[in-house]
């Protein structure tokens, strides 16, 4: 038997919105933790789904132990502690930057500046970027034997991979533009951006945002470049772990041929990165064991009738269920068609939502047995 | 459904749970009515014209059907409107906004670009044509819960950091136009699950707490009609048991979920149940126009015997 995380130990699930990835996230994380690793399950999402799933209340940048008692009822005995944590983007944007900041004053000008305030929480990729820092902090911390990241969703799955490298793009461009070199960054260099009021992009600007508008745009950018160096070593040390041996991707979706093709786009992504897929997990898989007219025959045939028109809903009814699985088996004939040397982890549809522990505590265990590529 | 005097629906909900499809359907049964309808997406490759079968509009407003334009706004065109409406000309439009480094400026700080293409809105909603509104309603199928309460906000955030001045004044406006529940509703889509209604909870709190927004109508998608309880009483007597037994187990499991989906409903707040519309769920590989009118039908039904009783 080969578990999903041998040899690994960060996993981390990506795929598209909707297709049941913290469910996924933490069903490893259930798995890994019954079979003896100590674990954590670290979700980024905004709505804030897996706290949901293990009843817990609104958390954020703190790590939770679920306790043995929680999962014993549905019968899953945790052999070692399992922890969850939920990212808190602001909280982890703001320790980012007491962290990185040259000086008190850097930092300071940054926390204070009205734009960064406002939107440092929607900055493009401020919420992937969380994820990768956090992730590397609780890794660094060397606490868990296994780290089970489940990612934002996206429509790349390298997104958030890069969202580092986002970042210093922007405050490489961003200094080019203002002829900054971004070695030589903060003080005395910021009057030189406020130097550009004579031009015409400022006098624009701020005849549409008005002038304080554009010094704060300067102070942010100035205040923002501080940052670089730092930004730049978090994403060498980042970019070298992930692609290591020690990191496995979970690509999560449906059989829905959307899903799928979002699906196939990040295995390239991931390949093309020099990352390495570690499985795919086909989820919510539905299925019937009736061949739908044979039924309809029977029921014609009871004891006790039906009436023409709970015939007619039954049979309808039955149609509905069975085209519905019928399209999910051939999604999935499709998607096995489609991967080579990829393990599929096929989740059935649950009875319940899945989304509760009872949820977690049926789907775990198909985890415990993953075929490894055949080469 | 609908049955007050606001002129901008607001669509919103999770992702997945058809805003698009409502959103179209909203429009073709006002437009059906004879009303003007804008319908605007944000940024959707033109998944309402795909859902019209018409070919795709772009940024480029255009009348899908009679009474209903369509466009699909993005942040760079919207700007480009904008910016042309208040600096009027296009060589400083150029040298601003097509400089590397606001261009990036832009892409990096995304809520610039939902506040102009808010600001487009507010500009179709003031828009007159012989002396009266252009349009009689504009539905907006905004961004997922998370995104969507983002947009919905700039406009407060940005008149807190701008000082006084043209943008400002925008910024306010395009607030005022919001929070006003004669003008603005957010209509709340969901289906019968767990996360859907998590996330209309959460946008109900948001609409009350963050957005200051009137709700309207919620729209429950993909309900699944009860089974005739007595039809499966008689197959779970039936004699012939080893036949029936799949088909059953489906059943029931189809019942259970159904039952589950109302008992998520039911979390709904109280405000938010006042004022509902129910779609059936359709199964079948893809949604055709045909279905969506079938459900714009319904709609018209329903605000007709709403208007009467």
């Amino acid at each position: 038997m080969t578990a999903l995380w041998e040899g690994r130990k960060i996993i981390v699930c990506a795929g598209t919105g909707g297709v049941g990835k913290t469910t996924v996230s933490a069903s490893i994380a259930v798995a890994a933790a019954a079979s003896g690793l100590n674990t954590i399950v670290m979700t980024i999402d905004p709505a804030r789904r897996l706290a949901n799933a293990l009843g817990l209340d609104d958390f954020g940048n703190v790590e939770r132990e679920i306790g043995p008692e929680m999962l014993e009822p549905y019968g899953v005995k945790l052999k070692a502690p399992l922890h969850v944590m939920m990212l808190d983007v602001k909280q982890t944007f703001d320790n980012m930057i007491h962290n990185m900041a040259s000086s008190p004053e850097a930092r300071d000008l940054i926390l204070r500046n009205k734009i960064y305030q406002q939107f440092s929480t929607v900055l493009a990729g401020a919420l992937e970027y969380a994820a990768v820092e956090m992730l590397y902090d609780v890794y660094a911390s060397g606490r868990y034997d296994l780290i089970v990241l489940d990612t934002p969703p996206s429509q790349n799955a390298i997104d958030f991979l890069e969202a580092p490298s986002k970042m210093i793009n922007f405050i490489e461009q961003s200094s080019n533009q203002w002829f900054l070199k971004p070695s030589a960054i903060a003080g005395k260099l910021g009057l030189r951006l406020l130097d550009v009021g004579a031009s015409i992009i400022s006098k624009t600007l701020g005849k549409m945002a008005g002038g304080e508008t554009i010094k704060e745009l300067s102070q942010f950018l100035v205040a923002f470049s501080d940052l670089y160096d730092g930004f730049q070593k978090r994403y060498d040390s980042v970019r070298s772990l992930m692609g290591s041996d020690e990191v496995g991707f979970v690509l999560v979706t449906s059989t829905q041929a959307n899903q799928r093709a979002a699906m196939r786009r990040f295995q390239n992504d991931l390949a093309a990165g020099g990352f390495k897929t570690r499985a795919v997990v086909v989820n919510r898989i539905r299925q019937v064991h009736y061949e739908t007219s044979a039924v309809q025959s029977v029921i014609k045939g009871i004891e006790d009738p039906l009436t023409a028109e709970e015939e007619a809903e039954i049979s309808q009814a039955l149609e509905q269920e069975a085209y519905l699985a019928g399209q999910d088996q051939r999604g999935l004939q499709d998607l096995e068609g489609e991967l080579t040397n990829i393990p599929v982890v096929r989740l059935p549809e649950l009875r319940l939502d899945a989304h509760d522990l009872e949820s977690l505590s049926m789907l775990h265990q198909s985890f415990l047995n993953t075929e490894e590529p055949s080469s | 459904m609908l049955h007050h005097k606001a002129r901008v629906h607001v669509v919103i909900g999770k992702g997945g749970v058809g805003k698009t499809v409502v959103s179209t359907a909203m429009a073709m049964a006002l437009a059906a009515e004879g009303q003007k309808v804008l319908l605007a997406e944000v940024n959707a490759h033109d998944r309402v014209a795909a859902l019209l079968g018409a070919r795709p509009v772009g940024a480029n407003m255009r009348e899908v059907l009679e009474n209903l334009w369509v466009v699909d706004m993005n942040p760079t065109d919207s700007i480009h409107e904008y910016a042309l409406m208040t600096i009027r000309f296009e060589a400083i439009y150029k040298a601003v906004f097509e400089n590397k480094m606001i261009r990036h400026f832009i892409r990096f700080i995304p809520s610039l670009g939902e506040m102009v293409m808010l600001g487009k809105l507010w500009f179709h909603e003031q828009e007159q044509e012989n002396g009266k509104p252009k349009y009689d309603a504009i539905i907006i199928d905004a961004p997922a819960t998370g995104h969507g309460i983002s947009m919905l906000r700039t406009p407060s955030s940005i008149e807190k950091i701008v000082p006084a001045g043209i943008m400002r004044d925008h910024a306010r406006s395009m607030r005022e136009m919001l929070t006003d529940p004669k003008k603005t509703r957010l209509h709340i889509v969901t289906l019968p699950e767990e996360m859907p209604v998590n996330e209309a909870r959460e946008l109900e709190a948001a609409a009350k707490n963050v957005l200051n927004m009137a709700v309207g109508t919620t729209f429950i998608n993909q309900h699944v009609p009860e089974l005739p309880a007595e039809a499966l009483k008689k197959l779970a007597s039936a004699k012939n048991q080893t036949d029936l037994k799949a088909a059953r187990e489906t059943l029931n499991i189809r019942e259970a979920k159904r039952r589950a989906g109302i008992e998520h409903l039911e979390r709904l707040p109280g405000r938010l149940l006042s004022d509902l519309f129910t779609i059936n769920r359709i199964v079948g590989p893809g949604l055709s126009r045909q279905q969506v009118s079938e459900i714009a039908q319904k709609m018209l039904k329903a605000r007709s015997q709403g208007a009467s009783s």
